[in-house]
């Protein structure tokens, strides 16, 4: 590839990013290039040193808003209006992009659903542990000594299943918090994608 | 290397670099690539992001018949700067809290 081929496939592959913003993207990648050939390297070289020109493009897209993404797709396909109305039809339009949102949305729902009912067992335990624990008094006094000190027992153990079952709760969380973060960059992908590679 | 203490490192690195004078892209991957690699495709939005937040400026000069940018450090990016070293000096008393207590155990 020389260096025409790169910019142009470069710029190609932008089409997202404002004109302004993508200018001065390719003259960065053309003064680096010129850069290195004037350090003695050739052409082919220079370009080749700079690595996979779709996989430069996809990590500067992917740092745009997700918003940016969805409104240059939308551009690209109708070619120029830019209201609410094409953004929602192009969503939706897309049986791709529905059934994906639909998939990752039961995902999270399924996922978060289990940690709701985690921490309302642990809340459940927290309950009985303080009715075990307060309730002794009175069962000392009004009823036997063992009654009591069972209840006391009761009460403790769940006071200890309580914590370990806090503990868990909160390194569930924490994962699919990290997940989400993950996936939501993953998801970006399919906004950025679509033949690209092809090209 | 974690990718968010790689970012802020190259961060520093650049704003130390044009800290001794102005340079220009190839140039700051060279002079960065002695301590830490960087690829170009790294370095732009690390200039982009610096550029945004008035920590540096750019300006175009004409070489051998083609435009080159060269890049400036601002007060701002001074300061930055300054700040990463105090930064840097309470990372490594906890470094070397964490060390000591490693070799204790």
């Amino acid at each position: 590839m020389n260096q025409q081929e790169f910019l142009a496939a470069l710029e190609n592959k932008l089409a997202a990013l404002s004109p302004e913003d993508r200018e001065k993207t390719c003259a960065y990648y053309a003064e680096i290039i010129s850069d290195k050939m004037d350090d003695g390297m050739s052409e082919q070289d220079a370009v080749a040193s700079l690595g996979d020109v779709h996989e430069i493009a996809e990590n500067i897209l992917k740092d745009l808003p997700m918003t940016t993404l969805i409104s240059a797709k939308v551009n690209a396909q109708k070619g120029g209006g830019r209201t609410a109305l094409l953004i929602i039809l192009t969503i939706a339009g897309s049986p791709i992009w529905i059934s994906v949102l639909a998939v990752i949305f039961a995902f999270y729902a399924t996922l978060w659903s289990l940690i709701v009912a985690l921490y309302a067992v642990m809340a459940g335990f927290f309950a009985a542990a303080l009715c075990g624990v307060l309730g002794f008094i009175p069962l000392f006094i009004f009823r036997t000594v063992p009654i009591g000190l069972c209840a006391l027992g009761a009460g403790i153990a769940f006071l200890g299943l309580a914590f370990l079952l806090m503990i868990a709760s909160i390194y569930a969380t924490k994962g699919i918090i990290k997940l989400t973060a993950f996936s939501w960059r993953g998801l970006k992908s399919i906004f950025i994608g679509k033949g690209g590679a092809k090209q | 290397m974690d990718i968010q203490l790689k970012r802020g490192l190259l961060e520093a690195c650049v704003l130390a670099v044009l800290n001794t004078g102005d340079s220009y892209g190839y140039q700051l991957i060279k002079d960065i690539g002695e301590c830490i690699s960087i690829s170009e495709s790294t370095l732009y939005p690390i200039l982009k992001r610096l550029e945004a937040a008035g920590q540096l400026t750019v300006y175009t000069v004409e070489h051998n018949g083609r435009l080159r940018k060269y890049y400036q450090i601002t007060p701002l990016g001074k300061a930055k700067l300054s700040a990463f070293s105090d930064e840097w000096k309470e990372i490594v008393a906890v470094y070397e809290f964490i060390a000591a207590h490693k070799e204790a155990d």
